[in-house]
């Protein structure tokens, strides 16, 4: 137990011991006074001295889609002994995971996910296995919750397995499952050779998006999802399969899942607080996470990020999770993440580190992003990898990405970067009665491509002398070929060079990027991905012929007027 | 009077592309009527631009029912024609209501979008309330920029926000202002039925009763309507859902509510089962003042209290129970 720290006014001798206990280190405590201030905080045990007074106690645990709180009030008066404050009941907890006690657990789901954890649909290699489990959470579905779900390696756009077709409904009538009345589920179980796959759903209501699951030798990764609802058309409530939500548990196979088992509801309150940024777990959850991980491995790589979420982590502690969890993972990439921070602290050599596998935890993959992004060998640009800056799902916890967008820039072919004579190409062919905006506005740039040309224009700006101007979030947002010429012609920046290459000084800028190791540090995505961008965008400037547009606007300009239109 | 206050209030219930709402057009009026009210907002009723489902012909076309975003955009077009025509500056403070449903557009986690009424899937035009709110900073229009939004902010990937088109100003100056959204990223917002007026049970969002309930409290900061609302926010809460309300930034105390009314009181009523003879109820605020004592008729009392911790015992045994303000509006001892 952590004691909270104990707020300035209570130093005179008046002040009474408040001690809250809500009987897991998994839950947040918090301490309201008179004023409503929140004043104390920790989590499992609180302890504080405080004036006397009358204080709410606030109980708070993470769980599927939100959290729970309870509430308790206390009053600390000289002459009266204060009650240990403990929540109404034990903060039950809702989870995707059907563990035993769970606010959405039915036993007509855990005693089949047992059963069906140690089966095999399928045999696609050998050394590790997988298990994805889906279950709705509203009631009355008869749709099968494995509809669309799909299993990639990182190599091949093709499916290893369409999981609708291999894995089975779950019907345990005997557990007292009704059908058409309560929550379905379906699970699949794989064995499979021990790597990094790509967990594909489709026919969401915004297209295909993917995560990366990787299974380890030795152990079963266990996948399980809930199903999301949308109205698919009026009226009419479609679902999916929800990554954002989803939670990975790892076991050994002969074990397979053992929904008694108490750690998993540890390992579910570990990953809410990982979730919510929570570092707020005192040493004594920490220490419970630590001391588990040899039982399910995911306990400490939770454990290692919670532990990185402190502004000073503790590294030799750190140091012990990352040293036990290599003997029990192997090659793994959330690990090698871990590694690369190991590493990165000690001024060590990272040029062993090179990521072909993707990592798990979007914690991992932001590790790995800021290295990557002055080491070009750490992400390869021919990896898959290297595709996915720019199209990561905000604020998820597990890395997931648009599986639409990644395989169309996949798909396209290497467009080789051009070394030298970046001049303007075809800028005698724009249509007379094509306008300046229509032409540039057709430029639908990826987002990567966006914070490249944020970066340019800032670089112009300071180029031409109106400033260290730093592009805002917004302005990011409304970036595209359109702006930034609108802007080199504002500044005047078109007089940096001959007006036959007008719209050199953004080409270099652009081209210049790839050598700059501050601006690749302040932009930390990798630089392999950086490098796709320039290629792409090195295409599509000649394409949109701006160089034309100016030039046609040169004679205008040169009184230093202002674009008009 | 805060004569040159302005407010641009919008309420959508009718969406023909999607599922109608009930509440929305009750929640702008309620927000309107506060807006106006002397113990409110005492913004005059010429500055207050209201839009709501109601004013326009109902259709079951999506692309033919309004408000559309320019119905919207055209009172903070005029508004911003004023401050063109007075040297940037329109008035002191502009409060922004929005009521409807609403997203969270591609990659935008801090966002909320109105949905406008012509909305539907594939095509879910909106109002950006948090990036029309900070353009309006930015280009110092007024001294304080408030926007509160009922709705939900379902991320959603398909739909890239749609800034107004307005050109880019920025002058120097600290805009103050308040956000306050009804749902946290990604998190529904929801409506329910509420009796913001006595005897009147009508649909509102939570948020907007939450909201309304605090500000007709009295008079306060905006940091002080933030710690009222986290802290009460459980009571108003749809039971078996989540409602954490957004509210930044944390100090806010140059913007003052209600200003015109006295200091914020809620009230509370402390139900007791008959005072024996020689008993008394006696109310002690969180620093053990005494606030109330009295031998009450019957079996309770309604006072008003100001927003602290309180006990309630009756003296001289030991009944007794500690409660919170804004929290419970309802106490038994």
């Amino acid at each position: 137990m952590s004691p909270a720290k104990t707020p300035s006014a209570s130093s005179g001798s008046e002040a009474i011991r408040l001690i809250a206990d809500a009987g897991d280190p998994m839950v947040e405590i918090f301490v309201i006074d008179p004023d409503l201030r929140r004043i104390a905080r920790a989590a499992g045990r609180l302890t504080v001295d405080l004036p006397p007074g009358i204080y709410k106690v606030k109980f708070k645990a993470g769980t599927l889609g939100g959290t729970v709180e309870d509430e308790k009030m206390v009053v600390l008066e000289p002459g009266r002994i204060p009650p240990v404050v403990q929540p109404s009941e034990s903060i039950s907890i809702a989870s995707p995971v059907p563990i035993r006690k769970t606010r959405t657990s039915h036993e007509y789901h855990r005693i089949p996910a047992r059963a069906i954890s140690k089966l095999t649909h399928a045999r696609l290699g050998s050394g590790s296995r997988l298990l994805i489990f889906v279950r709705d959470l509203d009631k009355g579905r008869t749709d099968n919750p494995l509809h669309g779900l799909t299993l990639h390696t990182l190599e091949s756009d093709a499916p290893i397995v369409e999981l609708e077709k291999t894995g089975e409904i779950i019907r345990d009538f005997s557990s007292g499952y009704r059908e058409g009345e309560d929550e379905i589920s379906a699970a699949c179980s794989l064995e499979l050779a021990p790597g990094c796959y790509r967990l594909r759903v489709s026919e969401s209501p915004w297209g295909s998006f993917e995560s990366a699951v990787v299974t380890s030798p030795g152990w079963q990764t266990q996948v399980f999802l809930p199903r999301r609802s949308f109205e698919s058309d009026p009226g009419k409530q479609g679902a999916f399969p929800d990554l954002q939500q989803a939670s990975i548990l790892m076991a050994r196979p002969e074990d397979g899942f053992d929904f008694e088992n108490p750690i998993l509801k540890l390992i579910e309150k570990a990953r809410y607080a990982l979730a919510e940024r929570r570092a707020a777990l005192g040493k004594s959850a920490v220490d419970v996470m630590l001391g588990e991980k040899f039982r399910n491995p995911m306990l400490g790589l939770y454990a290692a990020h919670i532990l990185l979420l402190a502004p000073d982590p503790d590294e030799g502690l750190l140091n012990v999770v990352i040293t036990n969890l290599r003997p029990l993972l192997g090659e793994h990439p959330d690990l090698r993440a871990l590694e690369l921070w190991q590493a990165q602290r000690a001024g060590e050599d990272l040029k062993p580190f090179s990521f072909e596998a993707i990592p798990m935890l979007k914690r991992s993959w932001h590790i790995v992003r800021s290295a990557a992004a002055v080491s070009e060998d750490m992400v390869p640009e021919s990896s898959f990898l290297s595709r996915i800056p720019g199209w990561e799902m905000c604020d998820t916890m597990w890395l997931t990405w648009d599986a639409d967008a990644v395989a169309r820039l996949s798909a396209e072919k290497s467009l080789g970067f051009p070394t030298t004579a970046l001049g303007i190409s075809g800028v005698h062919t724009l249509a007379a009665d094509e306008s300046m905006r229509d032409v540039l506005e057709e430029a639908n740039l990826d987002p990567v491509e966006r914070e490249i040309m944020a970066f340019v224009q800032r670089e112009l700006h300071l180029a031409s002398g109106t400033g260290d101007r730093t592009v805002s979030r917004e302005e990011r947002d409304v970036i595209s070929p359109r702006n930034i010429a609108v802007d080199y012609v504002r500044h005047g920046w078109w007089q940096m060079g001959s007006q036959g290459s007008a719209f050199s000084g953004v080409r270099d800028g652009i081209a210049s990027i790839l050598s700059r190791d501050d601006l690749l540090r302040k932009m930390g995505l990798p630089k392999s991905s950086v490098r796709i961008g320039v290629q792409r965008l090195l295409q599509i400037l000649p394409r949109q012929q701006v160089g034309l547009v100016l030039e046609d606007n040169l004679p205008m300009l040169g009184a230093n007027k202002p674009l008009e239109r | 009077m805060a004569a040159d206050d302005y407010a641009v209030i919008v309420g959508i219930t009718s969406y023909p592309g999607l599922k109608p709402l009930q509440g929305p057009e009750n929640d702008a009026r309620v927000f309107s009527e506060w807006v106006e009210d002397p113990a409110g907002g005492q913004v005059p009723g010429t500055n207050i631009f209201t839009i709501y489902s109601s004013m326009y012909a109902q259709t079951t076309m999506a692309p033919d029912a309004h408000p559309w975003k320019g119905d919207v955009y055209a009172a903070f077009d005029k508004l911003l024609d004023l401050g063109n025509k007075n040297g940037g500056r329109t008035g002191r403070r502009l409060y922004m209501f929005f009521a409807g449903h609403g997203i969270t557009p591609e990659n935008e986690v801090d966002e909320a979008a109105l949905l406008m009424a012509n909305a539907a899937r594939g095509k879910l035009s909106h109002i950006p309330g948090r990036a029309v709110a900070t353009y309006l900073r930015a280009a110092a229009y007024f001294d304080q920029v408030v926007l509160f939004m009922d709705c939900c902010r379902d991320a959603w990937g398909t739909t890239r926000l749609q800034d107004p088109d307005w050109d880019i100003v920025n002058r120097s100056g600290a805009v103050e202002y308040f956000f306050g959204f009804g749902s946290q990223w990604n998190q529904k917002a929801r409506e329910a039925q509420f009796e913001l007026t006595r005897g009147k049970p009508e649909v509102h969002g939570v948020f907007t009763s939450h909201l309304i309930t605090m500000l007709r409290g009295g008079k306060m900061t905006a940091a002080t309507l933030r710690r009222l609302m986290l802290n009460s926010a459980k009571r108003f809460a749809v039971p078996s859902t989540e409602y954490v309300p957004v509210l930044e930034p944390e100090l806010q105390d140059s913007i003052v509510l209600s200003e015109g009314a006295p200091p914020v009181e809620f009230p509370v009523t402390i139900r007791f089962n008959g005072l024996q003879p020689g008993e008394e109820l006696e109310v002690r605020n969180g620093k053990f003042a005494q606030v109330y004592r009295d031998r009450p008729q019957g079996n309770e009392v309604t006072i008003r209290l100001a927003p602290t911790n309180y006990e309630a015992r009756v003296r001289p045994t030991a009944r007794e129970i500690a409660f919170d303000v804004p929290g419970q509006d309802t106490v038994s001892l």
